[in-house]
């Protein structure tokens, strides 16, 4: 749901001398096929490595910086924690993979209520997942071998203690509160740790309503969000070059 | 192929795995913009037919939702057609700002993603839209002479005047009410800040879009529809021109109540005199456009490898 947000970024990153590269994981988008089920952290993580090594053969070394969306936080991380000092921007991050798919099962349970499809017979998808090996939600296959893997990881975990600069991009007036309690958790531990709050119509996910057609360029929230982001980046990114 | 019935349906949940290897990713130019594109390259012997997968626009790129384009042009592909997907201007990699309606750039963007197939050996082109995107193969199919087949799914001919959009079914208040008041969902409510405040969200604006309804006349033009008129108009034209044409809906999709409701008023001698020349398909249970289901997402795209499978059949005769 936040490609163009995600293509806006890169674009403007790299109008301000930062090369940039975005990648699909395997399983997904554009890529290779993977088999069902198979697509999990560590895969993405491998495919986020090899695309970073083809950005270093391309552009050359240099200081390297590391974005993660919602999910992708979990994978940005996790190949951070093997740059020390690497900055790293996460927006909306899964904080942690068993409240992701809480949420998400719980948001099929709201859709199901708003469209009258609601079957109140009907077990949790939870329940429904480790008894068939997947549950379709959100018109989207969840494997339980891809839903085990994410729910044992949580994005502290996965990064590490090497100090480094993090921004935390939420959508409201403050980060939700499992974000604010990782933030706190990585002020101690000696990172630097930046906010940027941008005003979101909805303010959960970064979700815009389906029926809303206006570009998302002319929102002003998507200036804070690209604009906002870009700065961050540049600024730690000049600062890790000047070390 | 292995599949399970789920929720009265069947869903197939193992499909054979495809590859990126024959595939070719290019930027088109398209007046101003460049236009991202994605060719699926025939395997085998080339049949001459090149198939556009045009996403639905809002919020799409290329993969299209659950990657249902990818699938599509690579099994499109595996039948020896070119398999084309790209991406409005605007949306996902492409440049520029999304333009309002269905003349102008996004007129462009097509006849760029058809002049691609033609410099990859395509002799005959075939559009396949959903919702937006299907008005938007209506209207730029006069100007493909190689025209050879339309795909379209939920194509909203009928419902100019359908307002906010076509997914405005909402379960009746007391459902509502007697789901939202159960101790799980308070639960909910107490724990969570940000579900209430999107629910609170949701019900400013749809207040919002009720009073808004309410105070502005009543024949709003859509940005979204080419007049219902000129759709029919063209469709009547390709019929005559013996384009394969495949007309697919959900049972439940309000596009389809409008259709079918519009038979019985101005636009009916319209309908009437198309039906022996359109294939209407109806997918059991489904709803708008279909992709909000895996089995809405595969009921899609056997629907269009049966209707390339006719088109290829037709060749041969």
């Amino acid at each position: 749901m936040t490609y163009r947000q995600e293509v806006l970024l890169a674009r403007r990153a790299a109008a301000a001398g930062i090369a940039t590269v975005r990648l699909h994981y395997r399983g997904t988008g554009n890529s290779d096929d993977l088999p069902a089920g198979s697509v999990t952290v560590p895969t993405m993580a491998a495919d986020a490595r090899a695309a970073l090594a083809w950005l270093r053969e391309t552009t050359g070394d240099g200081p390297v910086g590391f974005v993660g969306v919602r999910f992708g936080a979990l994978v940005a991380a996790a190949v951070a924690a093997e740059h020390p000092g690497a900055p790293l921007a996460l927006w909306e991050p899964v904080v942690s993979g068993a409240r992701y798919y809480r949420e998400m099962f719980r948001a099929v349970k709201v859709a199901s209520v708003r469209s009258g499809s609601a079957d109140p017979e009907r077990g949790g998808l939870l329940r429904e997942l480790h008894e068939h090996g997947w549950v379709e939600a959100m018109a989207q296959r969840v494997d339980l071998d891809s839903y085990r893997d994410a729910a044992a990881r949580d994005v502290a975990a996965e990064l590490g203690a090497h100090p480094r600069p993090i921004l935390l991009v939420g959508a409201g007036k403050e980060l939700p509160r499992e974000c604010r309690r990782v933030r706190a958790s990585w002020t101690d531990a000696g990172h630097s740790v930046d906010e940027l709050l941008v005003p979101q119509r909805y303010g959960w996910w970064f979700l815009r309503d389906p029926n809303d057609w206006a570009p998302i360029e002319n929102d002003p929230e998507t200036e804070e969000l690209i604009g906002g982001t870009a700065d961050w980046l540049t600024r730690t990114l000049g600062a890790a070059d000047g070390d | 192929m292995e599949t399970e019935t789920k929720a009265g349906r069947q869903v197939r949940h193992d499909r054979s795995l495809t590859k990126t290897a024959a595939e070719k990713p290019m930027f088109l130019p398209a007046g101003p913009e460049r236009i991202f594109a994605i060719l699926s390259r025939p395997e085998g012997e080339a049949t001459g037919l090149g198939v556009i997968s045009i996403h639905t626009r809002n919020n799409e790129n290329t993969a299209h939702r659950n990657r249902l384009g990818v699938r599509m042009t690579r099994a499109l592909a595996a039948r020896g057609v070119h398999g084309l997907r790209f991406d409005l201007h605007g949306t996902g990699d492409s440049t520029g700002i999304l333009a309002p309606g269905v003349d102008g750039q996004p007129a462009a963007d097509v006849l760029a993603a058809v002049d691609c197939l033609r410099q990859h050996g395509a002799s005959r082109i075939a559009l396949i839209g959903a919702c937006y995107s299907a008005m938007l193969a209506l209207a730029v199919a006069p100007q493909i002479p190689d025209l050879a087949g339309l795909h379209l799914v939920s194509p909203p001919i009928a419902s100019l005047r359908r307002e906010g959009g076509v997914n405005t079914y909402h379960a009746p208040l007391r459902q509502v009410l007697r789901h939202s008041m159960s101790r799980r969902s308070l639960r909910l409510l107490a724990s969570e800040p940000r579900y209430a405040a999107w629910l609170a969200g949701r019900a400013r604006e749809r207040l919002r879009r009720t009073l808004s309804a309410r105070s502005t006349a009543p024949e709003p033009a859509s940005a979204l529809q080419a007049p219902p008129d000129r759709a029919l108009r063209v469709l009547r034209d390709l019929a005559e021109r013996r384009v394969q044409l495949r007309l697919l809906f959900g049972e439940n999709d309000p596009v389809l109540a409008d259709l079918q409701a519009a038979r019985t008023g101005p636009l009916g001698h319209w309908l009437n005199s198309l039906e022996q020349t359109l294939e209407i398909v109806v997918a059991p249970g489904g709803g708008h456009v279909l992709f909000t289901s895996l089995a809405g997402q595969d009921f899609c795209v056997d629907s269009v490898l049966a209707w390339v499978d006719a088109m290829l059949q037709s060749d041969r005769r």
